[in-house]
């Protein structure tokens, strides 16, 4: 699975154009113009320094940077709405998108707009480019129908990419229900978080297509490379920034999903939906599957390697380090002790959530597709899908099963009872798996 | 969860979460049920509450369902007596009765049947051949053969002759040649009996049945023919070999109602139907059947009854007006027939003839029973399987367990054998009220009475049900009239006796009558009637199925959250691989 990573990335940097062109489409022309004077680009290799900047993943989660100038086409600011506001009709939320014309920018949103329109629930993925997104939508792939994995859209075995701006649209067999999993690009997704965005500012008219996707989503999956993560290439500006990239993703669709629409004005975008989501009472309410993807190459990764953490091993940088065995992790209490930034977002916007780890395929030493059994995959997307959600986002349901902040307080509190509490504390050793 | 291969749409499960949502909604409904029996009357209380004799009207329809759908009616008809004495015949040449002496002697050998046969043919101006010949037939089986022979003379032949010059005789007043009358009587008679044993129906078969009913006044003397015995041809009177005017009854009342199909004209119907009495029904339960069939808004019974009427009215002129101040008829098979005919009666009877149809039925039973030893040897298997069911009615009615004869209890199917014992069973709990309240309320502290309830089986419920039905009615007959608060009391306890589906006795109507509304609201009649039994336990279903939901997705939830997958199915891949 990770061997993606190689002709993702040429094509990143190809298609990367067309996302800027939809991104762009409010910017003001002397920005545009600055670009082409060779502004550095977010997927340009050469901005190593700016990535050592980005806090350690233990520290607060940033908020998006300042807010960018408004649009020149803009009009008169207008107040955010007060807490408790009541949703907002359909239309409401469609006005402004549809005025900026971004939301047929993307290929394959009409797609998503004929599936909702038939019915369909909406499932999400999310995730960087190169996660291996489309990959785990393959491995899960079931029953007699037309796929949309054909030979034409693989390569070496693997899954190809999706491209840049595009929404590829996945139906699924789920018994009788009507299940479709959208899956965007990493780098749409990437694009989306401000402080990546070297030129110009997020705007209504980038979350055009999460903007449908939201008002319609029965579930969400996020995926997160470990590996990318800690070990810092320098390849990706995106890699080391997952988590903040997932828990903007996570508010913008709690914000599309529950908030007031954006008013272009003297707010600019990103501080109204920050605002926004500060006053909402209520979390996202369909299920968020998080996913630790191409777990079968993060055995022995060391937790976590990072420059200047020498410090923290015993007996200095040469002592032992604690090093990652999927198997015998418990998921939860990694993303819980390793990655506080997802995990606050988690537990903030999120009513119900559970993290694992996944992969798709396994690689041979060569890059070959070794296996193509995935592990993982079918019973973590299966609890995304499972039936009670449907009935769970009821008003009158809602709030009669506890969420998931709620149970691992419960647990904690159960476990300080019983005196094993120290799994909270510090991360356990794995446990031994095998015959 | 393991062996099942994960797919997309099921995330592991365990299966008692899975099954907590119906554990907990039957618990639920388990609790509710238990909580509502207990605010029930207690079988002590309600024994203590019922007269000696309970009403047991519903509980015995039920019982009679039973019978009726195990037992089938079996109409018998009375065999011809004998075939004829040819030598105490004086009114054939004496060369022929030799040879027909000669040839009865060799009984239903082929060789003697032969012989009979020969000479029936050679002498057909001579009705002694032939009723020769077609009673030792009848006695080989050869049903067929002996109508055929008995056609030839009764239509055109000397049979034919015979009956006419009694029948002018008669008409003139003229002396009657006994031998004659005898023998035309037992040809007709035996005609008769070869087309009923056949339940071959044609218009030939009525004279056949009727006529010499009309004949044997002629030989009998005075008002006391009924009794008379008719003896074959040139016999004497005793038994087995003469005839008895009751087989010819017997025979008529089976002929109208197995095969049936026989209609009157408007002005025969007139004439038999009336009667110059109206008897009580207790007295002459008979005359109220047909009263209640002919008060029809037709004013004529259905054409499909008519036969069947007939039946009742030369039964009930009978018993009525030939045998008044007897019991019933000392023969078995008229007894039989007609006890069976009282029972085809109740259906049609109006309420107040019902008992004593029930008590004459029994009394009919007693006597076929006491007379069993004169039924004909031939007849005798079919005989004993006929009264079974008569005998269970019996039963029914007196509210006692059914005496069924070994004998006739190994004749019968093995679905009939299972009937008798659960009548035997049910009959057993019901002749003491304290028994039978406990099994159906509930309370098995008995093991006697537990193993009788068991052996019931699938008949079980409805007997419970219509025994709950009696209860109430019991509880309630006894205040009807009474002041409000005691009618109040009685009815909140029957009321709580009857359960959903249960039939729901005139008497508590009754009772409640004036009472309003008020006191059905009140919540102990609504907690504890059988309504709030299914509406509690729906309600605790619902709500513990809910319960139990939200439990297994609570602890589902919580299993997801502590439980790697990715561990989980690498471990079933890996049980696979071995």
């Amino acid at each position: 699975m990770s061997d993606e990573r190689a002709p993702a990335e040429a094509e990143e940097r190809a298609d990367a154009p067309r996302l800027r062109g939809v991104i762009e489409l409010s910017r003001p022309a002397d920005e545009e113009e600055e670009e082409r004077r060779g502004a550095a680009r977010p997927d340009e290799p050469g901005r190593a320094a700016e990535r050592s900047e980005t806090p350690s993943p233990t520290a607060v989660p940033p908020r998006p940077p300042a807010p960018a100038p408004p649009a020149p086409t803009a009009e008169p600011a207008a107040a955010a709405a007060p807490a408790g506001t009541p949703e907002p009709a359909a239309d409401e939320w469609a006005r402004p998108a549809a005025a900026a014309g971004s939301r047929t920018s993307f290929e394959g949103l009409r797609q998503v707009e004929q599936y909702v329109a038939e019915g369909y629930e909406i499932f999400l993925i999310v995730g960087i480019g190169g996660v291996g997104k489309t990959e785990l939508l393959h491995a899960s792939r079931q029953g007699a129908f037309l796929s949309a994995f054909g030979r034409g859209q693989r390569q070496g075995g693997r899954a190809q990419r999706t491209a840049l701006g595009t929404l590829q649209t996945h139906p699924f067999a789920a018994g009788r229900r009507k299940v479709v999993f959208v899956d965007a690009s990493g780098e749409d997704f990437a694009a989306l978080y401000p402080a990546l965005q070297r030129v110009g500012a997020v705007g209504p008219e980038q979350v055009a297509f999460l903007q449908l996707v939201a008002r319609n989503l029965a579930g969400l999956v996020l995926l997160l490379d470990l590996d990318k993560l800690w070990r810092s290439r320098e390849e990706n500006p995106s890699d080391p920034h997952q988590q903040e990239i997932l828990a903007w993703i996570l508010e913008l669709v709690r914000w599309l999903r529950l908030g007031t629409p954006y008013a272009p004005g003297a707010i600019p975008f990103q501080e109204h939906v920050d605002r926004q989501v500060r006053t909402l009472d209520r979390r996202l309410d369909v299920p968020v599957q998080v996913l630790f993807s191409r777990a079968d190459e993060l055995g022995g990764l060391t937790l976590s390697e990072r420059p200047g953490e020498a410090w923290m091993h015993q007996g200095g940088a040469g002592g032992p380090e604690r090093r990652l065995y999927p198997l015998g992790e418990s998921p939860l209490l990694l993303a819980w002790h390793r990655l506080p930034v997802l995990w606050e977002a988690l537990v903030t916007h999120v009513r119900w959530f559970r993290v694992d780890f996944a992969h798709s395929l396994t690689l041979d030493a060569a890059g070959a597709v070794a296996d193509e059994t995935p592990n993982g995959v079918l019973y973590s997307l299966g609890w995304v899908l499972q039936r009670h959600w449907r009935w769970l986002r009821r008003p009158a349901l809602r709030r009669l099963v506890p969420s998931t902040a709620a149970l691992v307080r419960l647990q904690r509190i159960a476990d300080r009872l019983r005196r094993r509490d120290a799994r909270w504390r510090a991360l356990a050793e794995p446990e031994p798996f095998g015959p | 969860m393991s062996g099942r291969r994960p797919t997309l749409t099921s995330a592991p499960r365990a299966p008692v979460l899975s099954a907590l949502p119906a554990l907990g909604a039957a618990a639920a409904a388990a609790l509710a049920l238990t909580w509502w029996a207990a605010a029930r009357p207690a079988p002590e209380e309600l024994a203590a509450l019922l007269p000696p004799e309970p009403e047991s009207r519903h509980v015995q329809a039920v019982e009679r369902e039973w019978i009726d759908d195990a037992f089938e009616l079996r109409w018998i008809p009375a065999p011809p007596a004998s075939p004829p004495c040819p030598d105490g015949v004086r009114t054939v040449p004496g060369p022929l009765r030799n040879a027909v002496a000669g040839a009865l002697a060799g009984g239903t050998s082929p060789d003697a049947l032969a012989r009979l046969g020969a000479l029936a043919r050679e002498h057909r101006e001579s009705w002694l051949p032939a009723l020769a010949y077609a009673v030792r037939l009848i006695e080989a089986g050869r049903l067929a053969d002996a109508e055929r022979v008995l056609d030839a003379q009764l239509e055109g032949g000397a049979g034919a002759a015979l009956e006419a010059r009694v029948r002018t005789r008669r008409d003139r007043g003229w002396a009657q040649p006994r031998e004659e009358v005898l023998a035309a009587i037992h040809l007709l008679h035996a005609a008769g009996y070869a087309r009923l044993a056949r339940h071959r129906t044609d218009p030939s078969l009525w004279p056949a049945l009727k006529n010499p009913i009309g004949y044997a006044k002629l030989v009998a003397d005075g008002p006391t023919w009924i009794r008379g015995r008719l003896p074959a041809p040139g016999c004497g009177e005793e038994e087995g070999r003469s005839l008895s005017t009751y087989d010819l009854y017997n025979n008529l009342i089976v002929g109208y109602v197995d095969p049936g199909g026989f209609t009157g004209s408007a002005a025969a119907r007139a004439r038999e139907l009336h009667r110059r009495y109206d008897d009580p029904p207790e007295a002459n339960p008979l005359q109220e059947v047909m009263q209640a069939m002919l008060a029809e808004p037709e004013g004529e019974p259905a054409p499909e009854r008519e036969s069947w009427l007939w039946a009742v009215s030369n039964a009930e002129r009978l018993l009525r007006e030939r045998l008044w101040g007897t019991a019933a008829p000392p023969d078995p098979l008229l007894a039989l027939n007609l006890a069976q005919l009282y029972e085809s009666a109740r259906p049609l009877a109006r309420d107040e003839a019902l008992a004593p149809l029930a008590a004459g039925q029994a009394e009919l039973v007693a006597a076929a029973r006491a007379a069993r030893d004169r039924v004909p040897e031939t007849a005798r298997p079919e005989f004993e399987r006929a009264l079974v069911p008569l005998e269970l009615a019996a039963a029914v009615t007196a509210g006692r367990p059914p005496a069924i004869p070994e004998e006739a209890a190994a004749a019968l199917g093995p679905a009939e054998r299972e009937t008798v014992e659960a009548m035997r069973s049910a009959l057993r709990l019901r002749a003491e009220p304290a028994v039978w309240v406990a099994v159906v309320t509930g309370e098995k502290d008995d093991e006697e009475a537990a193993a009788a309830i068991e052996t019931l089986g699938a008949r079980r419920r409805a007997w419970r049900s219509a025994s709950r039905s009696d209860f109430a009615a019991s509880l309630a007959r006894q205040v009807v009239g009474g002041p409000e608060e005691l009618r109040r009391d009685v009815a909140r306890r029957a009321e709580t006796l009857l359960l959903p589906g249960d039939e729901r006795p005139a008497a508590l109507d009754e009772i409640e009558e004036g009472l309003g509304l008020g006191w059905r609201l009140a919540p102990r009649v609504l907690l504890t009637s059988g309504w709030a039994a299914v509406l509690l336990a729906a309600l605790a279903a619902a709500a513990g199925g809910a319960l139990g939901w939200w439990i297994a997705i609570v602890a589902r939830l919580r299993r997801s959250l502590f439980t790697s997958y990715y561990r989980l199915e690498a471990a079933e891949r890996l049980r696979g691989a071995r």
